[in-house]
């Protein structure tokens, strides 16, 4: 069901460079594992190994170069989709006279740094988490089956909230079906090779626990369509679908792992 | 047989008028010293003459004949006693002694408004020795005080001294002469003093922070005359001699102008004129060799591990003249 990924952690910059020294590499692990461990928290629709696989999730805190020379944060994805982020600093993780305040070497020590940095870390994905699924991590597809239902606009998806850690209550949640669709429709048969379908006003299914959505928006041909128009609903019923790919659009995590239904069990887990 | 010539005896002066010769010359050599050396005991030398000559004068006419026949021989006899002349080559010989290793430096306030402590040290400015600094002793000028004078003493061949206020210091070093005092004008032969505040830009910050970065001064181009070294901290510095002048607003002012056209938030300008300020810190100064004059020109380089890091020239145009360091 969840994509495996793995994560690496890169710490760049002449402030970090040299105030860390020989401590970079030690610095750079114990961060690893810190963020490893909030991103299994927090995206929990992926799983994150520790061992290499073929889908990777960089994180690299660097410093930018223009003066001030801020720390700055960027997730990139590498592996079967390369998303990489070009821009100077997409989060400005700390300033840079924060880095010039910690002069006292202890607070470079790479404890002192994962502890303090650990937090803003996690404080800072949740602030992009949305931006996050939406643009990076969503692009994993989830291993799923879906069954659409286009005459009354629904799709099945098999996919409980205990499979992507996902929090019970379903509002916060979004697909995004990529599809090739074929639209036979004469004179002019027509390929969209990079169509969506989005899902949303998602409900626990009544028998099978797994989500039961709408489908909301259509993207076709690089126009973002209302599912409910005429002509849309039309176009649904008359193309065929091929090569259907699962990604989450939006995601609220769960805040503890829960069981079916959304039940927890008296150790914290799901029961 | 030759007859011997008969030759008339030489006239000499009486005794008593060769001791009073004497004591005329003390007394001449007296006042012309006093009149190089101390301008204001002068005054005081003759004002006490005058009365005591007038009142002798007075008395004098008053004295019948015979008593002043009398005390004519007596002063008469007293000059001419054997022991006079050698007593008053004596006391002439201890004074041109003492005149010979005594001598003063002499301030003079030109501006009538002046009223500054001055420093004398001893020795040369281009090489003081600060235990001679420390020990200085001061003179304080102002439009009563002037002539300020101190005594000092001195080799025959006189002694190389310097001076220094708060602000300024001899534009060079003087020598004071026995009978010829050493003579200045204040503030005519002063120079303002300057202090040199090297300022990391925002990049040199981080490397000063973890590699040892040296700054060298020199006294000019091709000059091998070290003027001050010291490793630079992460934060501003200051080369000087003397305590710096107070941090000026308009410093932080013209500090805040410069950053504020390399940075693009007043946060980290902010930031920039704090470490800048920490400068004034007594454990961030980089202890000049010699006081540092204003319009004198220095050249200077940061050296590191690497090698020479950056270097320059620099010219000391103000009272605080600013090193940028960019590399």
């Amino acid at each position: 069901m969840r994509p495996d990924v793995a994560l690496e952690f890169e710490l760049r910059g002449p402030d970090y460079e040299r105030r860390l020294r020989q401590h970079r590499l030690q610095a750079r692990q114990e961060l690893q594992d810190t963020l490893r461990a909030i991103l299994q928290t927090g995206f929990g629709f992926l799983t994150w190994t520790p061992s290499p696989v073929r889908d990777t999730v960089l994180i690299e805190l660097f410093q930018q170069r223009a003066v001030p020379q801020h720390g700055c944060l960027r997730v990139s994805l590498r592996g079967t989709l390369t998303l990489p982020d070009t821009s100077m600093c997409p989060v400005v993780f700390e300033k840079w006279i924060e880095i010039m305040s910690r002069v006292d070497s202890m607070q470079w020590e790479p404890d002192t740094l994962r502890r303090k940095w650990g937090g803003r870390l996690e404080s800072v994905l949740r602030t992009v988490a949305g931006q996050l699924v939406e643009d990076r991590l969503g692009r994993l597809p989830l291993n799923a089956h879906v069954e659409l239902t286009l005459a009354s606009l629904q799709a099945h998806l098999a996919v409980r909230p205990s499979d992507i850690n996902a929090a019970p209550d379903p509002r916060g949640l979004e697909f995004r079906l990529r599809v090739v669709l074929r639209d036979p429709q004469p004179p002019n048969p027509t390929i969209d090779r990079n169509a969506e379908l989005w899902f949303g006003r998602c409900l626990p299914h009544a028998t099978e626990d797994d989500y039961v959505c709408d489908i909301t928006v259509v993207i076709h041909k690089g126009d973002t369509l209302k599912a409910g128009d005429q002509a849309v609903r039309q176009l649904l019923l008359r193309a065929r679908f091929d090569s259907l790919r699962l990604h989450l659009k939006r995601y609220q995590p769960a805040t503890i792992a829960v069981g079916r239904g959304g039940l927890v069990g008296p150790a914290g887990g799901p029961p | 047989m030759s007859t011997p010539v008969l030759r008339p005896p030489r006239p000499e002066l009486p005794a008593e008028v060769r001791a009073l010769a004497l004591l005329a010359v003390i007394d001449l050599l007296l006042g012309v010293w006093l009149r190089l050396q101390h301008a204001k005991a002068l005054s005081t030398f003759y004002v006490t003459h005058l009365p005591v000559l007038g009142l002798a004068a007075l008395g004098w006419g008053f004295l019948p004949k015979d008593r002043k026949e009398r005390t004519e021989v007596w002063v008469a006899r007293l000059l001419a006693a054997p022991g006079a002349r050698p007593v008053l080559w004596a006391i002439g010989g201890v004074l041109l002694a003492f005149s010979a290793v005594s001598s003063s430096v002499v301030v003079i306030a030109v501006d009538p408004s002046v009223s500054t402590m001055v420093s004398v040290v001893d020795g040369e400015q281009a090489r003081p020795d600060t235990a001679a600094v420390t020990r200085s002793p001061k003179l304080r000028l102002n439009r009563l005080t002037t002539p300020a004078r101190l005594a000092r003493w001195v080799w025959p061949t006189g002694r190389r001294v310097w001076l220094y206020t708060p602000t300024t210091v001899s534009f060079r070093d003087h020598r004071a002469y026995p009978w010829l005092p050493a003579k200045l004008q204040y503030p005519d032969d002063f120079v303002p003093l300057a202090t040199v505040a090297v300022l990391p830009a925002a990049t040199v910050l981080s490397k000063l922070a973890t590699d040892e970065h040296r700054l060298v001064v020199l006294a000019g181009e091709g000059s091998t005359d070290t003027v001050a070294q010291s490793p630079l901290g992460e934060h501003g510095s200051l080369v000087a001699f003397f305590g710096p002048p107070p941090l000026s607003a308009g410093t932080r002012a013209r500090w805040g102008d410069k950053l504020g056209a390399l940075l693009p938030d007043t946060e980290t300008v902010s930031f920039m004129v704090g470490r800048w300020e920490q400068a004034w810190l007594p454990e961030n100064r980089v202890q000049a060799r010699r006081p540092l004059q204003l319009g004198e020109a220095l050249t200077w380089r940061v050296t590191s591990a690497a090698g020479v890091a950056a270097s320059g020239e620099m010219k000391l145009t103000d009272v605080v003249t600013d090193l940028y360091l960019a590399f």
